[in-house]
């Protein structure tokens, strides 16, 4: 994607950059065929990754505006409101 | 009953009635009522032949005549005006001239409308079906009297006028490849931040926000409000979609929606300002505009089309309770992969500490390095002993020549006679060292060669240093006939140094003499007499 810089998609993308280490690290340790360092080494990778996927999960922020438009202030996000719906929570349950 | 073909073409060629048609009026006659009885048969035939004798008085028309002026007086009555009707049978043969018939519920009228009206090309395209509005001047069908339009301008009316400007858009839009596969964009798997182009009060916004909450409650989600219907929809959208490109930080992903209603409705979703901005959006755009069946051009350029607002929505993000499984299950797997390498590799451990007798090697092992030790130890041994008896070589031979009084020399070959041995000894002591880190690779007998290489060298390296010595040895120089001349003790290189009558000690390869000296003699060798 081009507008990592500018985007939250820095922070998605390296949540999918960890997820797929994990899935590295299981696939090695699965297949059998690692030296006992090897093998220790992935298991606290993929430890460590899972830990941060967990994190991206918990820490997730969670907000709803609306854009407005105006000639003074130019554009601004502020708090969105729906007059017949309501966020059901305020995001995911912490883990624990 | 429809006119067809070129005029004329199927009708049989009239011909022109005598001149008298026309100039006299008929008579009115019986004619037009039918015979009652025989008597008024006979009467109307009489009359009949009564009136055959007046027929060149009789005025009237040719067909073609009453026809032309039927025509005439159409074509008088009525202005060009424009009509509404739907197409049937519509049909352009090869001379290009356009036939229809327009129709509503309950009339037809023939419609024809001339190449010469619409230059290279049909105006509009038209299908049967389409309504559209016809200017044109009523007329007759020259040959027959029935009424007829001739069109000089098409329109398309209503539902048919927006097809066609859809299709029209849609050719221009497909050649300028907007709606490439390759053009469109994947999206993020795991979006944190969504940017939605909507009506903030419509149910379509409330669909989505619903799904995004039930299924990935982590976003942050930015509404950009657009009417989505009538007039302006189009330019607000993509304002809509061009502002949320701009916003820092920019959404992962867009998703342009309305709910359900008519084509007229979604019209805006197909008109040029949506379909651009979709098309030159960086973020990837998901359309979630009316029901199923609607497809609008808006739909066609997105990177992802999802049937309804909440299907777009379903498809923007992951589902969070499975993304959660999916790691649990990722831990679990990762434990029990690890325990197994455990558990594997001590049951490795296990069957070799089973095949192989580790003591029985640490034993060989320890018995080899005893037996290197005495090794190493004896060739100290050897090494010193070989040293000591040269040393004691050279002191008999400093005790047999009187060495003392030419200390220097003799401390000299000391010297290096020491530093020799010392080399030796260090150069040993480093072939010990190197061979005792080898023990692991090399054989006993194989290091035992070694060491007996070593040493011999070591004992060629001593006769040879031993051999040097012996032939700088100042007694080798005496064998050859030289003799040492000492006077007071002082050792004489210079005949200048002595006068007559000086006393003189001459050490010889065998014995010594005193002597005096005579005369000096420049040149020639010192005689003396020998006292006995």
């Amino acid at each position: 994607m081009k507008r990592e810089e500018k985007s939250a998609t820095g922070v998605a993308a390296t949540f999918e950059s960890q997820l797929a280490r994990l899935q590295e690290s299981l696939k090695r340790l699965e297949r059998g065929d690692l030296s006992l360092d090897e093998s220790l080494s992935e298991y606290e990778q993929g430890l460590k990754m899972l830990k941060s996927c967990y994190s991206y999960l918990d820490e997730a922020e969670r907000k709803i505006e609306l854009m407005t438009k105006s000639e003074a202030e130019g554009v601004k996000l502020q708090p969105f409101h729906h007059e017949s719906w309501e966020p059901r929570r305020n995001g995911p349950e912490k883990k624990q | 009953m429809a006119l067809r073909g070129r005029p004329g073409s199927n009708r049989p060629r009239l011909r022109p009635l005598p001149p008298s048609a026309g100039r006299k009026r008929p008579r009115p006659s019986s004619l037009s009522s039918g015979p009652k009885n025989g008597q008024e048969v006979s009467q109307v035939t009489q009359e009949l032949d009564q009136s055959s004798e007046t027929e060149k008085d009789r005025s009237f028309l040719t067909v073609t005549e009453a026809a032309l002026k039927v025509r005439q007086l159409v074509e008088d009555a009525f202005p060009p005006l424009w009509i509404l009707g739907e197409v049937s049978s519509f049909r352009q043969p090869r001379s290009g001239h356009i036939y229809f018939s327009l129709k509503d519920g309950r009339s037809l009228l023939h419609v024809v409308m001339f190449r010469s009206s619409f230059g290279a090309g049909l105006p509009v395209p038209l299908k049967d079906g389409m309504e559209v509005l016809v200017l044109g001047r009523l007329s007759t069908y020259e040959r027959g009297s029935e009424v007829q339009v001739i069109a000089q301008r098409i329109e398309p009316h209503g539902q048919g006028a927006l097809e066609l400007q859809r299709e029209a858009l849609e050719k221009r839009f497909a050649k300028a490849g907007l709606f490439a596969e390759s053009r469109k964009k994947s999206l993020p798997r795991f979006p944190r931040r969504i940017g939605i182009v909507s009506s903030p009060t419509g149910a379509a916004i409330r669909d989505i926000l619903t799904t995004l909450d039930r299924q990935w409650p982590l976003l942050n989600v930015v509404i950009a409000p657009a009417r989505v219907q009538g007039e302006g929809s189009a330019e607000q959208v993509a304002e809509g979609i061009d502002a949320l490109n701009a916003l820092s930080p920019a959404p992962d992903v867009i998703i342009v929606s309305r709910g359900g209603g008519s084509v007229e409705h979604l019209w805006g979703f197909n008109l040029e300002p949506v379909v651009l901005a979709i098309a030159r959006s960086e973020i990837p755009v998901i359309t979630g505009i009316g029901h199923e069946v609607d497809e609008t051009l808006a739909d066609l350029v997105a990177d992802i089309r999802a049937a309804t607002p909440t299907a777009a929505a379903k498809v923007a993000v992951p589902e969070l309770k499975e993304l959660e499984a999916y790691l649990g299950d990722c831990e679990r797997r990762l434990h029990s992969a690890s325990r197994r390498q455990l558990d594997h590799a001590r049951q490795r451990l296990d069957e070799i500490g089973e095949r192989y007798d580790f003591r029985s090697i640490k034993a060989a092992l320890s018995r080899q390095r005893a037996s290197l030790g005495d090794f190493s130890a004896r060739l100290n041994r050897g090494i010193r002993q070989r040293l000591r008896f040269e040393y004691e070589r050279l002191a008999a031979m400093e005790g047999s020549y009187a060495f003392r009084v030419v200390p220097n020399q003799l401390e000299d070959h000391r010297r290096l006679l020491k530093s020799v041995g010392e080399g030796l000894e260090r150069s040993m002591a480093g072939c010990l060292q190197e061979s005792r880190s080898q023990l692991k690779h090399v054989s006993m007998e194989r290091l035992q060669a070694a060491m007996l290489r070593q040493l011999q060298r070591g004992q060629q390296q001593m006769a040879q240093t031993a051999a040097k010595l012996e032939a700088l040895s100042p007694l080798r120089v005496l064998a050859r006939g030289y003799g040492i001349v000492l006077s007071d003790g002082q050792v004489m290189k210079d005949a200048a140094d002595l006068a007559p009558g000086d006393l003189l000690d001459i050490r010889l390869s065998q014995g010594q003499v005193r002597a005096r000296v005579e005369n000096d003699d420049d040149g020639e060798a010192k005689e003396g007499e020998v006292k006995s």
